[in-house]
């Protein structure tokens, strides 16, 4: 098979897909933490899910379809269906892939290769802080690996595959927190079983030739249960700046491609926070400026602008307005959040909409969307509280102008930024405002171990509640309150800290109150305020502010 | 002629400063269990908020009536002089109606009505700027022009311990995107367009004294400046201190929410007026 057509490349993807299922439990163990979360390969899943029903509505099967048309809904889908950071980064991979084959029937060796490098630079260009280490090093080193590949169509997928394995294999040297835990990245993992699987459908010997090799390779050594770990994802701290925000869409006239790239070039070097996305016939950007004319006059140079809107003080304040006639409001906010109880304390603190998900349960980029529209504003400050929801709400925020994101990694983080929130301010005040005070929060998590472990010289077995300071893990105790303590000790309870304790669904009051009166008793002037959160997973969330 | 100045107890203003400046304030209603109290005159402060915080029902405030007004309006013109008449908020009371309505069946009166869009210590403020303005000359409609001039320059910062008081007194507004009662905040409000409109929320009276204090200093230069409270005059000294680099110490005016602004601020209230 020296090329495929639409059809072949719909079947790998799904084969792909298929195999990722058989494996996700895998992936979804690899934890260097071990705590109940991460849920990589179910996020990786559920994009290659939604990728695969878009390519199946669009290109149904029967027919004869294009590389061209197959990819560019599979990229479509994923894009909308993204969850976790690693769907994100998958999602946009699969957007590099597309590009490359745009206008092919089929698709050959050397549009595999292109298409293997577009999609690694895209999938980089995803994250704001690319790490080594990561499924973003597998992508690039199974993209690099087949360009200097003279092999046939299945032959260069077998090369891919291999290269990602051995890139798999180096992620540990890579990336400290990984060796530590003697384990291998998830989502590099789902890089490698989703190249895999496409290589069953490919491979001219069929799919039986193709197995997950060698998973022992993978399989940590310090962890005593034997079982597989992963890594704390990415950590994509993005830096945020501010200035006028300005937004608009380029679309191209006289049939002329527009060039993505370039436009995000030009304006990575002009302007701040830029977001450019899009395909040949529509480009939408959003950036951050002093002045606004040059940009402008810089796109209708490209082609026809249309969609503009620069925020300022007084736009705001006609569109506040002229909203409030219209049962529109100008401004919400929407959280990523777990538990009954944890959504009731959000919306009573202000927020206008509430998206069950969080620890274990990443929402899909549709999911966030379709929630910051139901909000009925014409601006959407969106709170992801979870460090893998984060690439997501951004994901979101650039597909959807009115869309922002005050990327809260944590609970805690998020009550704080919610706090910071005042309806009258305009988006961009509030953005600034919200994000400001994050670094004046210190959030602990407190859970208990579904693992043995040893990372940083502290051993955790199996059932021991640990402590998460920033992520971290700090504490390993016998029981949630000790852990919670001791994680607590180590910020800055200075006499006029305010500690913020929430318990979850598995804690009582009074062993919560017990934990407030100790902490209040060692360390005089503090005020330590009771939640109930009610929140699974978590026997404790705080916060020290 | 004389223009006189007169205003209502929701104004707040110490007595000492009425009397010093000849202002006639007209006392609003307070109804606490079932009776009625004019404010400041037959219920004192101590007493209403002992009232406030125990079992029963809510207090409820009243606006001066239109005799009360009439009879202040016709004393007054019936000496001869001219009557510029600043009052609470149109959006929070109906007490510019009373006058209104006095001001019309009396002919020929002098008076003119001035809608501060203010309460509290800032309208107390612009009552007191009105006053010495007044007593430096002028007919009745140069100090009223005056007056409306000026009224951007007053402002007001209040640190509630709850708005339950203010949600209870309907009076809470666009305040209501801070009223969740979850997680204890000590909100901060401000008086815009003659309303309250949320600033910030602090986590604890402590931040929330200490974000009044820099709130404040941001509205520097300031000609005049006054603290107030409602059941804490200890908090309010602390406060005080932290103000005095604004304007001198001895300058600075102490004053306590009445029962009318008692009612929907509620006990542990804390707030700041400037003119600037």
């Amino acid at each position: 098979m020296n090329q495929l057509r639409g059809q072949d490349l719909k079947e790998a993807f799904s084969t792909a897909t298929g195999f990722l299922e058989e494996h996700r439990d895998v992936v979804n163990a690899l934890n260097v933490f071990p705590v109940p979360d991460g849920d990589t390969g179910t996020n990786m899943l559920l994009t290659m899910r939604s990728a695969i029903q878009s390519a199946s509505e669009d290109c149904p099967d029967g027919e004869n379809h294009s590389v061209g048309a197959v990819s560019s809904a599979l990229a479509q889908g994923a894009f909308f269906g993204a969850r976790g950071n690693s769907g994100v980064i998958l999602s946009q991979f699969l957007k590099g892939f597309s590009d490359a084959l745009a206008d092919k029937e089929f698709l050959a060796a050397d549009d595999l290769t292109l298409a293997f490098k577009l999609a690694s630079a895209a999938a980089y260009e995803s994250v704001g802080n690319p790490v080594e280490g990561t499924m973003l090093t597998v992508i690039r080193m199974a993209s690099e690996a087949v360009q200097g590949s003279d092999s046939d169509l299945p032959g260069l997928w077998e090369v891919a595959y291999q290269a990602s394995q051995d890139a798999l294999a180096g992620t540990p040297e890579q990336l400290p927190v990984l060796k530590e835990a003697g384990v291998v990245d998830a989502g590099g993992l789902g890089v490698v079983i989703l190249i895999g699987g496409a290589l069953r459908s490919i491979a001219e010997n069929g799919s039986s030739g193709v197995e997950l090799p060698e998973l022992s390779r993978f399989k940590g050594t310090a962890n005593a249960s034997g079982s597989p770990i992963k890594a704390e994802f990415l950590d994509t701290t993005l830096e945020q700046e501010w200035g006028y925000c300005t937004q608009f869409i380029i679309n191209s006239v006289d049939g002329r491609d527009l060039d993505i790239g370039q436009v995000r070039t030009h304006f990575q070097g002009t302007a701040l926070s830029t977001v450019v996305v899009g395909y040949q016939r529509n480009v939408r950007v959003h950036v951050h400026l002093e002045e606004t004319g040059p940009a402008l006059s810089y796109a209708e140079s490209l082609g026809a602008v249309s969609d503009v809107k620069i925020e300022s003080m007084d736009n705001q304040n006609e569109r506040f307005a002229s909203s409030s006639h219209s049962g529109v409001v100008a401004l919400a906010v929407l959280s990523v959040v777990q538990g009954e109880g944890l959504a009731h304390l959000f919306r009573d603190s202000g927020c206008a909409g509430v998206i069950e998900g969080g620890q274990t349960m990443n929402p899909s980029v549709r999911q966030i969307i379709d929630a910051a529209r139901s909000t009925n504003a014409v601006d959407v400050i969106v709170l992801p509280n979870n460090g893998n929801v984060v690439l997501a709400a951004e994901q979101a925020a650039a597909a959807e102008p009115s869309m922002h994101v005050v990327p809260t990694k944590s609970v805690p983080q998020g009550v704080t930024a919610l706090l910071a929130y005042n309806p009258e301010g305009t988006w961009e005040e509030n953005v600034a405002a919200m994000t400001a005070v994050l670094s004046e929060v210190a959030s602990v998590e407190v859970t208990a171990a579904v693992r043995g472990v040893t990372i940083g010289g502290l051993e955790v077995e199996e059932g021991q509640h640990i402590g998460l300071l920033e992520g971290k893990l700090v504490s390993s105790e016998d029981s949630s309150e000790k852990a919670l303590m001791a994680a607590l000790e180590l910020t800055d309870l200075s006499s006029d800290a305010i500690v913020s304790l929430y318990y979850g669904a598995d804690s009582s009051a009074a062993d919560a109150q017990q934990v407030a009166d100790g902490l209040e008793a060692k360390f005089p002037g503090i005020q330590v305020d009771l939640i109930d959160g009610k929140q699974h997973h978590h026997q404790y969330l705080a916060s020290v502010e | 002629m004389t223009v006189r100045i007169v205003t209502d107890s929701s104004a707040d203003l110490p007595a000492d400063l009425v009397q010093q400046h000849g202002i006639t304030v007209l006392p609003c209603y307070v109804v606490v269990d079932d009776q009625t109290f004019k404010d400041g005159v037959e219920i004192n402060a101590d007493d209403f908020y002992r009232h406030l915080q125990a079992e029963g029902r809510t207090p409820t405030t009243a606006q001066p009536t239109v005799a009360d007004f009439q009879e202040v309006y016709r004393e007054l013109t019936g000496q001869g002089d001219q009557v510029v008449s600043i009052h609470v908020s149109g959006k929070l009371s109906g007490t510019l109606n009373s006058a209104e309505q006095a001001k019309a069946s009396i002919d020929a009166a002098q008076i003119e009505i001035i809608d501060s869009q203010l309460a509290s210590i800032p309208l107390g403020l612009a009552v007191l700027d009105a006053a010495i303005t007044a007593a430096e000359g002028g007919n009745y409609h140069d100090i009223a022009d005056k007056v409306r001039q000026g009224l951007g320059t007053h402002h007001g910062y209040f640190a509630l311990d709850t708005l339950v008081y203010l949600q209870k007194g309907g009076r809470i507004g666009k305040a209501q995107a801070f009223m969740g009662s979850i997680l204890s905040v000590k909100p901060i409000l401000k008086l815009q367009n003659g309303e309250p409109h949320p600033v910030e929320r602090p986590r604890n009276s402590e931040r929330a004294m200490r974000r009044l204090a820099e709130l404040t200093k941001e509205l520097a230069p300031v000609r005049r400046l006054a603290v107030i409270h409602s059941t804490n005059p200890e908090r309010m000294a602390v406060l005080k201190e932290q103000l005095t680099g604004l304007v001198p110490a001895d300058q600075i005016i102490e004053a306590r929410f009445g029962s009318t602004l008692g009612t929907y601020i509620g006990p542990e209230a804390l707030g700041v007026a400037v003119t600037q």
